[in-house]
């Protein structure tokens, strides 16, 4: 697990903000989702040797859970890929 | 005595060299497009951003000023920080500052409707200003600040100087 830095949770903001246009949520709100992603993938236990549903199903609950907005699938799926995107083009290089 | 207002647009402004405060076409992010424009989009970089102009004190201010910030958003949510730092220059006296004579902020919670006209106003000291005077101005977008909440850019249409007259 990482705290995910204020540049990078700009970068992926600033992604959202050309999907998710009007960007009807904060930044603390969105600041929290990704931490939320990358905090279960990275540490929550339940995480290894899940099924990828199962998975799925707990980074959804860590989202919804880290703040009041609500996040639709669709929104989370591309918070997901920004943090995949993000975290493995760092990891590999 | 009466209120006159003057409007410095976004292109007499320049921004600074950061990358995340640029110059951009209002119909990027309008829908409709009927006035085809240039504006300052100052973006959600978690940094603080800034663009400059210049303007002159008319000769026929007399006081009261105020300088607003006129902006819109992509947003329907959050609130944008803005600084405005000025330094008003008379006649054989420095146009190369290494500070603010004020420095006033302001924050303001975007429209709920997308693009709709924001205006965040600052109320600088009368004293600041004499006639004639020529303004160095520097708005900012204080994205340090946690109050700076809004997560996507801040779009810049001007400035409005406002003053009273005899």
């Amino acid at each position: 697990m990482a705290t995910l830095t204020t540049t990078e949770l700009a970068k992926m903001r600033n992604t959202c903000e050309g999907r998710f246009a009007p960007v009807t949520y904060t930044k603390a709100q969105v600041n929290a989702a990704l931490q939320a992603i990358e905090d279960t993938i990275r540490t929550t236990p339940l995480v290894a040797g899940q099924a990828g549903q199962t998975v799925q199903q707990i980074t959804s609950a860590a989202v919804d859970a880290s703040s009041a907005f609500s996040w639709t699938n669709a929104q989370k799926k591309i918070l997901f890929a920004l943090w995949a995107d993000l975290t493995f083009q760092k990891d590999i290089l | 005595m009466a209120t006159h207002r003057l409007y410095i647009p976004a292109i007499a402004f320049l921004p600074d060299t950061s990358g995340n405060c640029y110059p951009k076409p209002s119909s990027v992010n309008d829908s409709n497009d009927f006035v085809p424009r240039e504006i300052l989009a100052f973006k959600d970089s978690g940094t603080k951003v800034s663009a400059g102009a210049t303007f002159q004190i008319p000769v026929n201010y007399v006081g009261t000023p105020k300088l607003q910030v006129i902006w819109k958003s992509t947003a329907t949510s959050g609130d944008v920080v803005w600084d405005v730092d000025f330094v008003a220059v008379a006649v054989a006296e420095t146009l190369d500052p290494a500070a603010a004579d004020e420095s006033e902020t302001v924050t303001t919670t975007t429209n709920g409707t997308a693009l709709d006209r924001n205006e965040s106003e600052v109320t600088p000291t009368g004293s600041t200003f004499a006639v004639e005077d020529v303004v160095l101005l520097k708005v900012s977008r204080d994205g340090l600040d946690a109050a700076d909440t809004m997560a996507a850019e801040a779009l810049f249409e001007g400035v409005a100087f406002e003053y009273a007259d005899v």
